[in-house]
């Protein structure tokens, strides 16, 4: 095994300041980069989603590494792009952690101050300042903060999006962090008691977008815990795990973000359990990422503990399993248990399963069937009776954080999936994370103004479908909600929605365009849109 | 008797010099090991040369050494030829030691003090234990001339054409039905492009009929016992249900069967047989086998259609598998590779898309004798693709299956572009990372295939997919991959994709190297001796390794090796006799507790528990010396010629210089 360039500095056989300026992005990265390993075989750069808007491929940024252009690299936007699919990263026939590299000159280039479109940055400043100020992001807030400052023109197309969320509520109720969710804490009578079978108990990390822009998501998945007898205990006092952003500013305080939520969970593990799940792909990604990280390397570990330290936390790497929603339902409740809770099976419902990138990828655990095709959702949404469309594009990433600062490359990216969905004849789309959703949804109209097409692609979250095949009204899983309607396709199935909301009219070519509303900065901390 | 002993030390040129103060060891030794009997020490450029070993020799002579170290590389490397001149100078070789100081100091360490501080310790230990040893002589036996040959590919039928030629006769054991191996799947071979028929069925007939070769085919080994010179193996003859003796191979039979079965060996997946069948029409035998599995009769206990319509009689329903027992003196192994499973690879679609291909099923697309008579088309039958991507380093190079390279499918690549182009007049495109055509003839193959106009594209495909982004990809595989040359991800639209799929250790070859007593490397391929200098042979004597079964290699290479093996086969039955190192256990029965912990321990199959004295007992002709029982027994009953337990723990004393005056803290 060639010795990586951490292990040759701890050994002393190499001294830290004659490092190349491929060493030093290799130090600087969390885990074991292996970036000295590349082979220069553009498997990255032929499978990044994002390549045709990258100054360079990141093939060539790491042969530019090698040749210590430091400048040209850090003045590069493709680390800026980078939307963390992790599908180069898989696929590296050299195992080099590109994605995590990006992070890392990310970092160095907002430090060096080299990169010069700021909209980027911005954005990952802006996210860290919100967390670092509620403890929690808010992506819909976020967007519209960021759109305001950098594409106030586009606001308008993503007002829609206010209907469906809170956005009072998101800001307002930040003082009583752990709300109990539904019937997931508020009924502790029987489980608690003796003789309770802990085998489908498990520690939530909700994440932020659940009590915000994915609701719909929550409520619904409040609504099959009771009939697949699955007992969630809420992570007290849990923080945003950080989303993709933070990873970029800074390495130690970004996993001590993350490892603060493990910690927690940590504590609550006598309980009975030591599993996590997270329903969100991003929030799963990090947590289990931190987890392994912490192991791989050593130095992370304690640092990150040093930092836990100070708020009396500690966490041992490797102490909790973090899964996802869709692996604890699959492989420990089972397709058995699912179907026999399904009443209504969805027979006639066309859907393309959408895993999308980050569940799948990197998969430190080996937990999900394949990296490209899992059909774990497939499996699923078969055992409601639907009929699951092959979709080639299961596992292509939905654009992440591009719908905030590359909006173009965002839409392009949306194209794709909903156009081949499309294509395959889907009447809607089914996905297990809050971000997905969004992009897919909030983003369709634009994406429609864009590409002058007139896609109307529902996109539901699976516990969605779930609730309704147990039996469950549409109202009480969260239908009606989603901006892309999806009334009609459930029609399909005779399942009637009822209209709570006009959807919003699409914007007519020739409109003249609205200028935006002014900040006002409110009274405490808050800040909203009047 | 106090030993008179003469410690060697060897600069090895700066290999050793350049790190560890030779002289200063050599005058330390002569000074501070005079106590064990050091009545000499010296150092020299090359002990090694013809000069280093008369020095010795004659210091053996004059001066009256009874004992030597030779401080230099690894045993490995020149014991023997150490061991050999003491021998000439009329000293029993085994009182010569070597100490490794090259190996396990100078290489490892870059301190000169202390690589010159721990080369004393390593000399000290060896004159402590050569001291210790003994006079041993070699132990000699017999060879039995006969030969087995484990595997009929191309390599295996080399090595065993080679010997029946030399006139020793020859068990070939093949698993499949026919002889041949992967290249009678081929159409074409690279670099020539000679018809892999027309080379090798000469060889497979040669082989079926040779005087003194036994030909198995459809059979496999289940045990072997015995040591180089008298391995005593069993194979398991798998019934036909055809008699030899009637059949004529008319084919009959095959024609009359009803029962259609999808060819994954032969056809790679894309052809039919049935249930009896040969393999192909050049088949060695020509006989066909049932399988069992398959057969209509045997499932449902009626049909019985082949009986019917053969005309010999030879279809014999009662045949049993039966147990052979063959005695022989030296084993080649020629089990070849399985082709990697492309699956593994999902982004490369194959499995779910219909128009990818692996290698081996092109191979039989382009061969005439194959499913499609020759025609190059897509899985629908009848379409003729008009544009082909061939993907390089499937499954190989790639940490996330196999790390090494293949060798072979660059040049394969190069092969299924050119005959596409040929074939179809396609547009063809191959996707490399590097291109490795380095051997004979193979780079000017190179130049052929792009001056016929292959595009390449330089970079490793990331993906072939069939969601289309426009009307130009619709209906077609699309190949994503960046164009490393280009700088720029590029979506390449064609009709077929053929993925250059690696070669891979037999699925069992775990198991098969156990029974013969070697071991395969972390990459699962079977382990030589020396990876430059002994390539075909293996730890365990008389045991051979050839063709793929070695590593990925092409056919030129793999029939180098099989006659590699035939001259040192041969080489060993010439000598009549084999002298067997002495450096054996054995058991004291009267401290051995019966307690059966070494049994299942020995590599080499050397031990037996003799049930009636309920003690073990070890072959000195299987034994290997190597140790494994001495250090397992509990009741220290085992103990080693050469390795005992006074000789190793003297060298401990000496590596702790506790022979000296004693260390102080
Ligand atoms: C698609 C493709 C195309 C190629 N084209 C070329 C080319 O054009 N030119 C070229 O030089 N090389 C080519 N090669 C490489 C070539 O196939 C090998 O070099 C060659 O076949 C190796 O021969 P072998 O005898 O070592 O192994 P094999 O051909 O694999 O033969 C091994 C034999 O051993 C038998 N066997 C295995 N295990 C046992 C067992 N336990 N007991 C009994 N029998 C056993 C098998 O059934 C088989 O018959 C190509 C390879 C591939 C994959
Ligand atoms: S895929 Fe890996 S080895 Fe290949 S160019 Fe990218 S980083 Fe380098
Ligand atoms: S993680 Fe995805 S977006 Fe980032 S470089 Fe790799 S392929 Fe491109
Ligand atoms: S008995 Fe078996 S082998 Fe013979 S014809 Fe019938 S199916 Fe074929
Ligand atoms: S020979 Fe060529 S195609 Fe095969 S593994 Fe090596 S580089 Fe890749």
């Amino acid at each position: 095994m060639p010795q990586m360039t951490d292990e040759r500095v701890r050994a002393g056989m190499t001294r830290e300041e004659d490092l190349s300026l491929l060493n030093e992005v290799s130090m600087k990265t969390a885990g074991v980069s292996h970036l000295e390993m590349c082979i220069q075989c553009g498997t990255c750069g032929g499978s990044c989603p994002v390549a045709a808007d990258m100054d360079h491929t990141p093939r060539m940024l790491f042969a530019m590494l090698r040749a210590g252009m430091r400048e040209e690299v850090l003045r590069s936007n493709t680390p800026w792009l980078c939307v963390s699919c992790y599908h180069c990263v898989v696929r590296c026939p050299q195992e080099v952690h590109i994605a995590d590299v990006m992070y890392t000159l990310k970092g160095m280039a907002i430090h060096a101050k080299l990169y010069t479109d700021s909209t980027a940055p911005h954005f990952s400043q802006t996210f860290v300042g919100m967390v670092e100020t509620f403890g929690r992001g808010y992506e819909l807030g976020l967007a519209t903060r960021h759109y305001l400052r950098h594409f106030p023109l586009r606001l308008p197309g993503m007002m829609p999006m206010g209907f469906g969320h809170d956005l009072e509520g998101a800001y307002g109720d930040r003082a009583e962090k752990n709300q109990t969710h539904g019937s997931i804490d508020e009924d502790p009578g029987p489980r608690q008691g003796i003789g309770v079978d802990l085998m489908n108990k498990y520690l939530l990390y909700p994440g932020c977008s659940m009590d915000s822009s994915a609701k719909a998501y929550m409520e619904s998945l409040n609504s099959i815990v009771e009939p697949l007898d699955l007992h969630l205990e809420e992570i007290e006092d849990w923080n945003c795990c950080g989303a993709t952003e933070y990873l970029g500013i800074n390495l130690i305080p970004a996993y001590s973000l993350i490892a603060r939520n493990l910690a927690l969970a940590s504590k609550q593990m006598d309980s009975g359990t030591r599993t996590v799940v997270a329903p969100c792909s991003a929030c799963y990604l990090n947590l289990a990422k931190a987890d392994y990280y912490m192991q791989e390397r050593p130095t992370l570990g304690a640092k990150v503990n040093e930092a836990l330290a100070a708020g009396g936390l500690e966490y041992k790497a490797g102490t909790l399993d973090v899964r996802h929603l869709i692996d604890v339902l699959v492989y420990d409740v089972g397709l058995d248990a699912i179907r026999k809770a399904v009443t209504h099976p969805l027979s006639g419902l066309k859907v393309v399963p959408y895993m999308g990138c980050m569940l799948p990828r990197p998969d430190y655990q080996h937990r999900w069937s394949d990296h490209e095709h899992p059909t774990e959702l497939d499996d699923l949404l078969r055992a409601l009776g639907a009929d699951v469309i092959d979709y080639p594009l299961t596992t292509s990433c939905c654009g992440g954080h591009m719908t905030q600062i590359g909006p173009e490359t965002a839409f392009e990216l949306i194209h794709r999936l909903v156009s081949d969905a499309d294509e395959r004849g889907a009447q809607m789309m089914v996905t297990v994370c809050p971000m997905c959703q969004m992009n897919i949804d909030a983003y369709q109209n634009e994406m429609n103004h864009f590409f002058g097409t007139n896609f109307h692609m529902p996109i539901l979250f699976f516990t969605q479908l779930m609730g309704l095949a147990f039996g469950k009204a549409p109202n009480e899983v969260g239908i009606g909600v989603e901006l892309v309607s999806s009334r009609n396709a459930l029609a399909h199935i005779g399942v009637e929605v009822p209209v709570t909301q006009e959807p919003a009219a699409p914007r007519k070519k020739d409109e003249g365009l609205p200028m935006p509303r002014r900040w006002t900065k409110h009274e405490g901390k808050k800040e909203a849109v009047k | 008797m106090t030993e008179r002993v003469g410690v060697y030390v060897c600069h090895c040129g700066s290999n050793i010099a350049g790190t560890v103060d030779v002289v200063d060891v050599a005058n330390w030794a002569a000074e501070k090991l005079g106590r064990q009997g050091v009545i000499i020490a010296r150092e020299y450029k090359f002990m090694c040369s013809s000069l280093g070993q008369e020095l010795i020799e004659k210091d053996i002579k004059e001066l009256g050494l009874t004992r030597v170290v030779v401080a230099a590389c690894s045993p490995h490397l020149h014991e023997k030829t150490f061991r050999t001149a003491a021998k000439n100078a009329g000293l029993n070789p085994y009182l010569v030691e070597l100490a490794s100081i090259r190996e396990q100091v100078s290489w490892v360490h870059s301190d000169k003090a202390v690589a010159t501080a721990k080369a004393k310790a390593v000399v000290s230990g060896a004159v402590s234990r050569v001291i210790e040893n003994a006079a041993l002589e070699e132990i000699k036996v017999p060879i039995n001339p006969n030969t087995l040959v484990v595997g009929g590919g191309i390599a295996g039928i080399q090595s065993a054409l080679e010997i029946a030629n030399a006139g020793f006769h020859v068990y070939l054991v093949e698993r499949e039905p026919s002889i041949g191996g992967h290249m009678a799947q081929f159409d074409k071979t690279f670099p020539t492009l000679d018809c892999s028929a027309c080379i090798l069925t000469p060889r497979m007939v040669e082989a079926g009929t040779h005087p003194n070769i036994t030909l198995l085919t459809w059979s496999e080994v289940t045990n072997v016992a015995g040591y180089v010179g008298n391995f005593h193996v069993t194979i398991k003859k798998k019934a036909r249900f055809i008699n030899e003796e009637l059949c004529t191979g008319c084919g009959i039979c095959q024609e009359k069967c009803p029962k259609k079965v999808i060819d994954d060996v032969y056809e790679a997946g894309l052809g039919y047989r049935k249930a009896v069948y040969t393999p192909f029409a050049q088949a060695v035998p020509n006989f066909p086998v049932m399988d069992k599995e398959n057969c209509t009769y045997f499932i449902k206990g009626t049909c019985k259609a082949c009986e019917k319509f053969c005309p010999t009689g030879a279809i014999d329903f009662n045949q049993q598998d039966e147990m052979l027992h063959i005695d022989v003196g030296n084993i080649v192994l020629a089990t070849g590779y399985d082709l990697f499973d492309a699956r593994r690879v999902s982004n490369y679609g194959y499995g779910r898309l219909p128009n990818v291909f692996t290698s081996l099923e092109f191979e039989r697309l382009s061969n005439a004798a194959g499913p499609t008579s020759g025609n190059i088309v897509l899985r629908d039958g009848k379409t003729t693709p008009k544009s082909v991507g061939i993907i390089h380093c499937v499954g190989s190079r790639d940490k996330n299956f196999n790390n090494y390279c293949s060798v072979i499918c660059c040049m394969q690549g190069l092969k299924f572009a050119h005959l596409v182009h040929e074939r179809t007049g396609a547009t063809v495109y191959n996707f490399y990372i590097d291109m490795r055509t380095a051997y004979k003839a193979y780079d000017e193959f190179y130049q052929r295939v792009l001056e016929e106009g292959t595009l390449f594209v330089r970079g490793k495909v990331a993906e072939v997919t069939n969601a289309a982004r426009n009307e130009r990809e619709k209906g077609k595989l699309i190949i994503q991959v960046e164009d490393t040359l280009a700088g720029k991800q590029r979506r390449i639209p064609v009709d077929m994709v053929i993925l250059s799929s690696g070669l891979q250790p037999r699925a069992d070859a775990k198991e098969v190297g156990k029974m013969f007593g070697i071991s395969c490397s972390m990459d699962g391929w079977f382990t030589e001796k020396h990876p430059k200098l002994d390539p075909v042979a293996t730890m365990t004597e008389g045991i051979y390794i050839v063709g793929c079964a070695q590593g990925p290699k092409d056919i030129p290479s793999s029939v180098a090796q099989g006659a590699a093996a035939s001259a040192r086969v041969l080489d060993k039955i010439l000598q009549k006799e084999v002298a067997l190192e002495p450096i054996k256990a054995s058991v004291n029965q009267a401290l051995c507790s019966g307690c059966k912990i070494c049994n299942g321990l020995c590599p080499f199959n050397a031990i037996t528990f003799i049930e009636d004295d309920k003690v073990t007992s070890i072959n000195p002709a299987l034994c290997q010396g190597c140790g494994t029982c001495v250090a397992a027994c509990p009741a220290g009953a085992i103990s080693g010629t050469g390795f005992s337990n006074e000789q190793i723990i003297a060298q401990i004393d000496g590596l702790m210089m506790r022979n000296l005056e004693p260390i102080v803290a």
